[in-house]
């Protein structure tokens, strides 16, 4: 018997954003979700990424091509960004009512705010109505109704459209000048097939003037086909004079293609056993190739301390295959269960990240043989486990676990997103990575890439910065380079102190930057805040990324701190001094979905003024990461991820040394441990 | 033998894992795509038990074709908890031939509790139970579910089960909760009132896993 269908498509527009055509909607997205729409019709495209941030707030950013746009043969590539919030939901006799900005950072071609309502009206009509300012009162204009509050609501002060100006809140203009009315109706024929309709209140002015756009009337409509994965594609016409495909497809963070993951099952927990039917002895289980060491490195783990004392066994390992550490744990308490002797009650299991101990979770294994097939418990194991600073570790190490070699061929991805000429720039290539561990936490590590094919040296902007180039000239390592040296560097992890984790890096950190870097974090196992403190001393390395340095050098650092709100939200404000020598600070919030699928955001203000730092006035962007596993369900580590900044300058730019700390040890923390909780006994 | 264990590699593909490595963890997975083998390397610890004669059954995934494999049961704890083992790694948990757990499928039961259902079933009588069923959601979090279901007795079946042939009843158990509806049917042997046969629901992912025992 087949499960319920649930419906999955959402009514988007063609700006990506919740809505009928080109009107928005008083809708949002699921929780989480988010939404890929490419529109395009004669002379224009709009590629749009939403995310539903909050189950009220929701933000776009969106790339657009308008041809001819500047002149004939000449393009505009303009980046925008939306937010919306829910201030009502549906409810039986009240509709669902967001209140919006459109493109309120940019250049302000879309700039506009909107309010706007809508309400489902049996199983297959939605009606929409809406109040507009700015580019959504170009049409139908009338006094603004705001002027009631204050008379200077009733004009929208001139923006200064200038490419410096770009980037700044416009708040002065929000909400200001003619207002409009434009609503619309959405009629779903069939589960599959949606017809919608709207009277619009933007005038197209600038496109008719400049593009020549024909605005034959308010009306749009649009038939929408939605497919089984939630995916949509729709043809539109525009005001009697364009047609236009819009095609979206919605991203579900919370929901990855297999929820449990497709390694194999893990060992089975068997019976007790004395230490005569094991064979077992204190001594030959200190052997790199005991059999304990042999059946851990079966489920990917490396053991490479073992202290048993009385009834405790602490064991310390790398876990070197899954995402969720909780798996790591629960796999290794029961392979300790099965390979050491009944008298033993109590395992002690330290987690180890770059080579330090990162926390201590203490397992009974009493508790092991009551909950294995528990109805509950997944909560159970995890109330009755015990987690821990090991500043130190209490396992005796294992001989010969030291030095440890690696190596690794991979090809490589390197975007350059959404530049103001190009919106896709790229490189593949091959990379070859290596590291040699001498001893614990003392990592050699380096990686060569050779580019294949791509653009990324095709971009033919000069930097045209006042600032030191510290970034702009990115451009010149893609062009002057072939065989590279992405990083060369000496690593050294360790722990000064209870909950006190430190790093110190020398060598070519990144590819534009080499030197010394220094790291202390202050993470306590147990709690959500974390504070730490950076200081590095880099020099600009030559264009071709092999030994050579050029003339800048500068001392930067920050210092940092780092908050989990809980529920997947997580702060970080970093204040400091910046490589171009500009002093500020970077504000950053992520939302984590427990499964380690991330979307984020960020902003740096400095002591460099908007004039100076260029077009975008401050530093900005959205970043996201997509872990390995909710790809593939493989049980693989690591994720890609990128950070798409609509304009990359010199102002507020940060070192991008690798390992900062923070992410290093999160994994192994309480926090982490109980977002994947689920994972321990699979 | 077709393996019951989805395989990800298209995606893994798609994503640039077409690494080498030192590391086994990173497996090559262009090469696990180019030996296109549906064979799966055979687990040792399966072959010992199914060598020394422990219980077996044939299961197979209905929701994709000549998709089976077989199980062998490697240990009961004191709870009377069963744990089987498959060829191409995967378990089940199990209890007097009701499914408790799965391990691999993608769509993994964490845990359930059928006991109410065993218990009509093992009486030989209809009626309203309840079932919880506790999976592992796409955020990593075990997430319980509680369905009413409904337990009746069909008809007479002879169940050919290779060696000899069981006489049996079947029962319909059909379940639902707010969003969820699925039918599991058990074939109980008259006498014994052992389930020789079945098909149980795992989870919406997977869907139902159709379980024969193996006579020895």
């Amino acid at each position: 018997m087949a499960a319920q269908e649930t419906a999955l498509s959402f009514p988007v527009s063609t700006f990506g954003t919740p809505g009928l055509i080109d009107m928005p909607s008083g809708e949002v997205f699921p929780d989480g979700a988010l939404q890929i729409t490419s529109a395009l019709h004669n002379q224009s495209q709009r590629h749009t990424l939403s995310f539903q941030i909050t189950p009220r707030l929701f933000g776009s950013f969106r790339y657009a091509i308008m041809e001819d746009y500047d002149g004939p043969g000449i393009n505009r590539y303009d980046r925008s960004f939306d937010i919306g919030y829910l201030l009502m939901q549906e409810a039986d006799y009240q509709p669902s009512v967001v209140i919006g900005l459109r493109d309120f950072g940019g250049t302000g071609i879309y700039g506009s705010e909107y309010i706007a309502a809508t309400k489902h009206v049996g199983d297959r009509w939605a009606l929409t109505g809406g109040i507009g300012w700015g580019r959504l009162a170009s049409y139908g204009g009338f006094t603004n109704p705001l002027g009631i509050i204050d008379d200077s609501f009733e004009t929208r002060p001139v923006q200064d459209v200038s490419i410096n100006n770009t980037g700044r809140l416009d708040v002065k203009q929000w909400f200001h000048g003619d207002a409009a009315l434009f609503g619309g109706v959405a009629y779903q024929i069939n589960p599959r097939l949606t017809f919608k309709a709207e009277y619009s209140s933007d005038a197209y002015e600038r496109e008719s003037l400049k593009g020549g756009f024909d605005h034959k009337t308010p009306f749009n409509a649009a038939l929408s086909y939605g497919f089984k994965n939630g995916g949509e594609v729709s043809v539109y016409a525009l005001h009697g004079s364009e047609i236009g495909i819009m095609g979206s497809i919605p991203i579900t963070p919370q929901k990855p293609k297999f929820p449990s993951g497709i390694e194999e099952a893990p060992p089975t927990l068997m019976p007790r056993q004395t230490q005569a039917a094991l064979s077992w002895d204190a001594n030959s289980v200190r052997q790199k190739d005991s059999s304990l060491s042999m059946a851990l490195k079966d489920q990917g783990l490396t053991l490479e301390g073992i202290t048993i004392e009385g009834d405790t066994a602490t064991v310390r390992f790398v876990n070197g295959r899954y995402p969720a550490e909780a798996q790591a744990l629960g796999r290794a308490a029961r392979v300790l269960a099965n390979q050491l002797p009944a008298e033993i009650t109590a395992f002690r299991l330290e987690a180890m990240a770059n080579g330090v101990t990162t926390s201590r979770t203490t397992l009974r294994r009493s508790d092991l043989e009551s909950l294995e097939y528990d109805l509950d418990g997944s909560w159970r194991s995890f109330a009755r486990a015990n987690f821990e600073d090991a500043a130190h570790s209490e396992a005796a190490p294992i001989a010969g676990i030291y030095p440890k070699f690696n190596w690794r061929i991979t090809p490589y991805l390197d975007p350059s997103l959404f530049d103001p000429d190009n919106p896709v720039r790229a490189d593949f290539g091959v990379q070859a990575a290596a590291s040699l561990e001498p001893a614990r936490g003392l990592v050699f590590s380096a990686a060569v890439r050779q580019p294949v094919a791509g653009n990324l040296d095709t971009s033919t902007r000069p930097s045209n910065s006042v600032l030191p180039h510290v970034r702009t000239d990115s451009a010149e390592y893609a062009k002057q380079s072939d065989l590279e040296i992405k990083y060369l560097t000496a690593e050294y992890f360790f722990r000064p102190g209870k909950n006190l984790y430190g790093r110190a890096t020398v060598g070519y950190l990144e590819t534009m930057y080499g030197g010394v870097s220094g790291e202390v974090l202050w993470k306590p196992v147990n709690g959500p805040l974390a504070l730490g403190a950076e200081l590095n001393y880099v020099k600009k390395r030559d264009f071709d990324q092999m030994f050579g340095f050029q003339d800048y050098d500068i001392v930067t650092g920050h210092a940092s701190a780092y908050y989990d709100f809980g529920r997947g939200y997580l702060g970080q404000l970093d204040v400091g001094r910046y490589l171009a020598g500009d002093y500020g600070a970077t504000f950053s919030v992520d939302r984590e979905f427990d499964n380690g699928f991330r979307v984020g955001a960020f902003f740096t203000l400095t002591d460099v003024s908007f004039e100076d730092f260029g077009e975008g006035s401050f530093d900005k962007g959205i970043r996201f990461s997509v872990p390995v596993d909710w790809l593939t369900g493989a049980a693989t580590q690591g994720g890609y991820g990128t950070t798409i900044r609509p304009v990359v300058r010199d102002g507020g730019a940060r070192l991008d040394v690798r390992n900062r700390l923070y992410d290093v040890v999160r994994n192994s923390h309480t926090n982490e441990l109980e977002d994947r909780w689920g994972k321990f006994w699979r | 033998m077709t393996v019951l264990r989805p395989l990800g590699f298209m995606f893994a593909l798609l994503a640039g894992l077409s690494a080498c490595s030192s590391d086994p963890n990173r497996p090559n997975m262009l090469e696990g795509l180019v030996n296109k083998s549906d064979e799966a390397e055979p687990d040792p610890t399966f072959l010992a038990y199914q060598q020394a004669g422990a219980p077996a059954y044939l299961v197979s995934l209905e929701a994709k074709d000549k998709a089976y494999t077989v199980f062998v049961r490697q240990t009961t704890n004191a709870k009377g908890e069963e744990t089987w083992i498959s060829l191409d790694k995967l378990s089940l948990g199990m209890k007097n031939g009701m499914i408790i757990a799965t391990r691999g499928m993608g769509g993994d039961q964490l845990a359930g509790d059928p006991s109410q259902t065993l218990a009509a079933l093992k009486a030989g009588r209809n009626g309203i139970t309840e079932r919880f069923v506790t999976l592992l959601n796409g955020e990593s979090q075990a997430e319980t579910l509680a369905f009413r279901c409904e337990v009746e007795r069909q008809r007479q079946v002879n169940v050919d089960l290779g060696p000899y042939t069981a006489d049996t009843d079947l029962f319909y158990e059909t379940c639902r909760n707010g969003q969820i509806r699925f039918r599991n049917l058990f074939w109980v042997e008259r006498g014994s009132r052992n389930l020789v046969q079945s098909r149980q629901w795992i989870s919406e992912t997977v869907g139902t896993l159709a379980l024969r025992a193996i006579p020895r």
